[in-house]
């Protein structure tokens, strides 16, 4: 790590919009050491990580990004620091189930992947289906969705309809051929949702965009529940008005997390543990809410005694179903390159 | 002068130079992208795979989706440049040999659309053609033209403007270099018009193949296309594909590197066709003697038919899209047209310097960017004029062909490669413990964006250095003026103009460069297009353009500068002979 203004620094790979006013926050109250961002979306900063494992001088110190998948397969590579998550921290129900028995990333907030977010307007007289399967139903050409080679929270949300087909749960520890039908399964229902004219955009901006322009080129999209709130609420003006989320039978968790280098040297990683631990602190919490308060600070709160903004609903309303990372996480470049051919082009 | 004339001290001081141009050469983009090519067969080498030698990931490539990216890239690159080339030879003759109205501010629209880079492109033809954006606000139905746009269509076209002004600028110098004499000899022989331009072409044919070769590398390199074109184009790329591939998680660099290999020798066959057509004959027009070109007259209704066609070409080249851009600035809604009508607001240019939370205001990093530029445009300049000298001698055989080949070759490497090699060479754990730790330091980006400019400027000022007859500075040491008086006095005022749009190219595009930035920027120095970058596919969109248009401007605004400063501080006879190899 490199030593700046005389104190040590430790370089936080940065995907989330709150991740520099925590880091400042932070910052203002540990003087012995720095927390240096370094901003960018999930997909370079882990291309990033690669490539300087590869290079083997990783300079990354801490990681913080959507979902879960990335986490595992720098744990699988024994890259990440273990037990990082601090005793202290007071997880409530819905952060627990997401925390890895290892301790090797920590989660910090959870979004869903997969709310319906549709325009009111241009949804009028379209009856909105109470089910993930009746998305096929839907009239044809009206509903999109994310590109998951390019939008980081879309392959969760995939695998996660391949394992809600299949009935695998988190917990378990499904066998290959489950894994073959649960991905058959997928691949059917995303071929039907093509064949009734599904629309895929890059990442969640455009996505919106297309619901959002006038006239709206798309009246619905299965995308990060964050994403649509942003638009919907944000201040001093709605940049959505006419915007609504619907919550199907379920919708797939998307935690935030943080990871730490396992190669950092033993003193450096005390001292990340330690921003981990604020972050899991309620100050913590309120400062990523209040880092990007329309967009990723939207999220629900994995400490207890902590809310979410409150034009979020309860959290049990989403109906989240968790994925276990370990289990999809592999499968992320075969399915996403699946997708890209057979459904994007 | 050839070697065998050289006296022992100038002949080790030849070797000397060739070894320091290879060795910084060797730093900048042999080594680096020769570490990202090398796992395509030797994963091992950097913990990417148990073989250290392989060819399954070669075949591999050449199969299915990545195949038809390749192809498809091809197809579009060759395309698109010979479109570039035909347009420029057309929009060249055009403004320098006819009387053609406006003649500078269409040879300054196409700087202007040389330094707006691709993905400024698609994003201004975006908030014309998307509905509920500029089209739909002036009641055009652009639906079918938006979805065309997303397809080979948007991407041949989108390419061909890149490419097209590069083309010019070399066409360009050949015409203005070839004086009337030819053309008149061909006509006092007794041919015919279509006869005397079939005289007179094949004498600029290398500027031709060369604005050929250029075009068809950038093309295929162009990585602004593919960011914002390629997904939704369904029409794979090769840049596209190998965007995804190192995207892809986990990474697949040993497709990527294999895909920028390909990406890399597909500029082969340009360089070999140009070296057997230019084969033993020389070129070289340009000398003291050179005379001033007589311009075809076109009839007044001729020339305002002539005229008016230039100006809607460039209209929809440049024009609209700006135009897209620009509107899209001055409002903060979802889209340009709203429910209640256009919404029209400073909003978007304040938000620029007092950004909404979780976004960076512009003024820190345009300031880094500024910097940046300030100092690869000047490293730039000074390594491609030493490439371009080698380039345009006439001595050297087959290591200038080696030399030309390989230049070409590194301006179709994506930036996204360069910047991937630059972390596996720079950051190797020897390197960083033993020798020097340069990675996320201002000083390897600036290293990469110099790799980045240098082959490709090599190429633009090798045909201004190629036009000055070596008898200028020989004449020069005859008569005792040392090798840098010779060379200050004789090829500077000729090329001074040269150098001086070289820079600011190169300034202009390191501003706008977005692909090696974000891989090497350095913490807390966040670039001007990262930051940009960030604004663009959120909510906050408009302050993208916004921020956009600022730069664009400011870019420009440094132009202005330059210019007006070289004009006050140059003699005006370099100015005059400098228009010869640089068209005003």
């Amino acid at each position: 790590m490199a030593s700046h203004a005389s104190v040590p620094t430790i370089l936080l790979y940065n995907a989330q919009g709150y991740g520099d006013k925590v880091a400042a926050a932070f910052n203002a109250t540990n003087p012995g050491f720095k927390v240096v961002p370094y901003d960018d979306s999930t997909g370079p900063l882990f291309t990033k990580i690669q490539a300087e494992m590869a290079a083997g001088s990783p300079k990354w110190g801490i990681f913080w990004a959507d979902g879960a998948t990335e986490f595992a397969a720098l744990d699988k590579l024994h890259a990440l620091a273990t037990n990082i998550v601090p005793k202290a921290a007071s997880y409530n129900a819905a952060g627990m189930s997401n925390v890895p028995a290892d301790g090797s990333f920590a989660p910090t907030g959870l979004t869903v992947s997969g709310a319906l977010c549709y325009d009111k307007v241009a949804a009028t007289g379209v009856t909105l289906p109470s089910k993930v399967s009746g998305l096929t139903s839907l009239p044809a050409g009206i509903l999109g969705m994310n590109d998951p080679s390019q939008s980081g929270p879309t392959f969760p949300l995939i695998a996660g309809v391949m394992a809600h087909l299949a009935g695998i749960t988190a917990s378990m520890k499904p066998t290959n051929a489950q894994i073959l039908a649960a991905v058959n399964d997928g691949e059917n229902f995303y071929l039907k949702l093509k064949k009734n004219g599904l629309q895929v955009h890059p990442t969640n901006g455009p996505t919106l965009g297309a619901m959002e322009s006038n006239p709206a080129t798309l009246d619905a999209a299965t995308i990060q529940s964050s994403a649509c709130y942003g638009d919907i609420n944000a201040k001093p003006k709605s940049y959505w008005p006419t915007g609504a989320v619907k919550y199907l039978d379920y919708s797939v968790a998307l935690p935030s997390n943080l990871g730490i280098d396992a190669k950092l040297s033993p003193a450096l990683q005390a001292d990340a543990k330690k921003f981990v631990a604020y972050v899991l602190t309620t100050k913590g919490q309120l400062a990523m809410q209040h880092g990007d308060p329309y967009g990723d600070g939207l999220f629900w709160p994995v400490i207890k005694g902590v809310s979410p903004e409150s034009y979020l609903p309860n959290y049990s309303v989403t109906r989240a179903y968790a994925i276990n990372p370990y289990v999809w996480g592999p499968l992320e470049n075969t399915i996403n390159t699946w997708f890209t051919q057979n459904i994007v082009n | 002068m050839t070697q065998s004339r050289l006296s022992r001290p100038d002949h080790w001081r030849t070797r000397l130079g060739s070894v320091t141009v290879w060795l910084v050469l060797l730093l900048l983009i042999i080594v680096p992208v020769g570490c990202f090519l090398a796992v395509g067969v030797s994963p091992k080498l950097f913990g990417l795979g148990p073989q250290w030698w392989t060819w399954s990931t070669i075949r591999s490539t050449f199969t299915g989706y990545t195949r038809k990216g390749m192809v498809d890239s091809l197809l579009v690159s060759s395309s698109s440049a010979v479109l570039a080339v035909a347009v420029a030879t057309t929009m060249a003759w055009l403004v320098h040999r006819t009387n053609l109205w406006g003649r500078r501010f269409w040879s300054a629209a196409m700087w202007v659309l040389m330094l707006v880079p691709t993905w400024m492109t698609t994003l201004g033809w975006i908030d014309v053609l998307q509905p509920g954006e500029l089209a739909t606000a002036l009641g055009w139905h652009s639906l079918f033209l938006y979805h065309h746009f997303f397809g080979p269509d948007g991407i041949i076209f989108v390419l061909t403007t890149a490419a097209l002004p590069f083309s010019y600028f070399i066409i360009s110098v050949g015409m203005r270099g070839l004086g009337s004499e030819f053309e008149d000899a061909a006509r006092v022989h007794g041919a015919s018009r279509a006869r005397a331009l079939r005289t007179v072409l094949p004498i600029i044919a290398p500027a031709l193949l060369s604005a050929f070769a250029i075009s068809f590398a950038e093309s295929m390199s162009d990585f602004g296309v593919a960011f914002t074109l390629g997904s939704g184009a369904h029409f794979p790329i090769a840049t596209y594909v190998l965007f995804n591939a190192i995207y892809s998680f986990p990474a697949n660099f040993p497709v990527a590197a294999v895909i920028a290999a390909v990406l890399i020798l597909s500029t082969v066959p340009p360089v070999y066709l140009q070296s057997r057509v230019m084969r033993g004959r020389s070129y070289a027009v340009l000398s003291g003697r050179t005379r001033g070109v007589r311009r075809h007259q076109f009839t007044p209704w001729a020339r305002a038919g002539v005229t008016a066609g230039v100006a809607v070409f460039m209209f929809l080249v440049l024009g609209l899209p700006l135009t897209g851009a620009v509107t899209s600035s001055f409002t903060n809604t979802a889209s340009f047209l709203t429910p209640t009508g256009v919404h029209w607001t400073l909003d978007s240019y304040r938000q620029i310097f007092n950004a909404p939370p979780a976004f960076t205001a512009l003024g820190g990093p345009l300031l880094t960017s500024n910097e940046l530029g300030l100092l690869v445009a000047s490293g730039t300049v000074v390594i491609a004029l030493v490439l371009a000298k080698r380039l345009a001698s006439r001595t050297s055989g087959a290591a200038q062909r080696i030399m030309d080949s390989f230049l070409l070759g590194s301006v179709a490497i994506p930036g996204i490669v360069l910047g991937i090699g630059y972390i596996f060479f720079y950051d190797q754990r020897f390197i960083t413990q033993h020798v020097v730790d340069l990675y996320e330091t201002l000083p390897l980006l600036i290293m990469g964006l110099i790799a980045s400019a240098t082959p490709g400027q090599a190429r633009l000022l090798t045909g201004p250095v190629a036009q000055i007859q070596s008898s200028l500075s020989e004449a020069a040491r005859v008569h005792g003026a040392s090798r840098w008086r010779a060379w200050r006095t004789t090829s500077l005022p000729l090329l001074s103009r040269a150098i001086v749009w070289a820079w600011l190219l190169t300034f202009t595009k390191t501003i706008s460069e977005l692909a090696i930035a974000q891989i090497l920027y350095q913490p807390g120095h966040e670039p001007v297009s990262v930051t940009i970058e960030t604004y663009l596919g959120t909510i906050f969109a408009t302050i993208g353009s916004a921020a956009t248009v600022l730069t664009l401007v400011e870019m420009l605004g440094v132009i202005v500068i330059v210019l007006t400063l070289f004009r006050l501080v140059t003699p005006r006879g370099w100015r005059r002979i400098g228009e010869s190899v640089v068209p005003s």
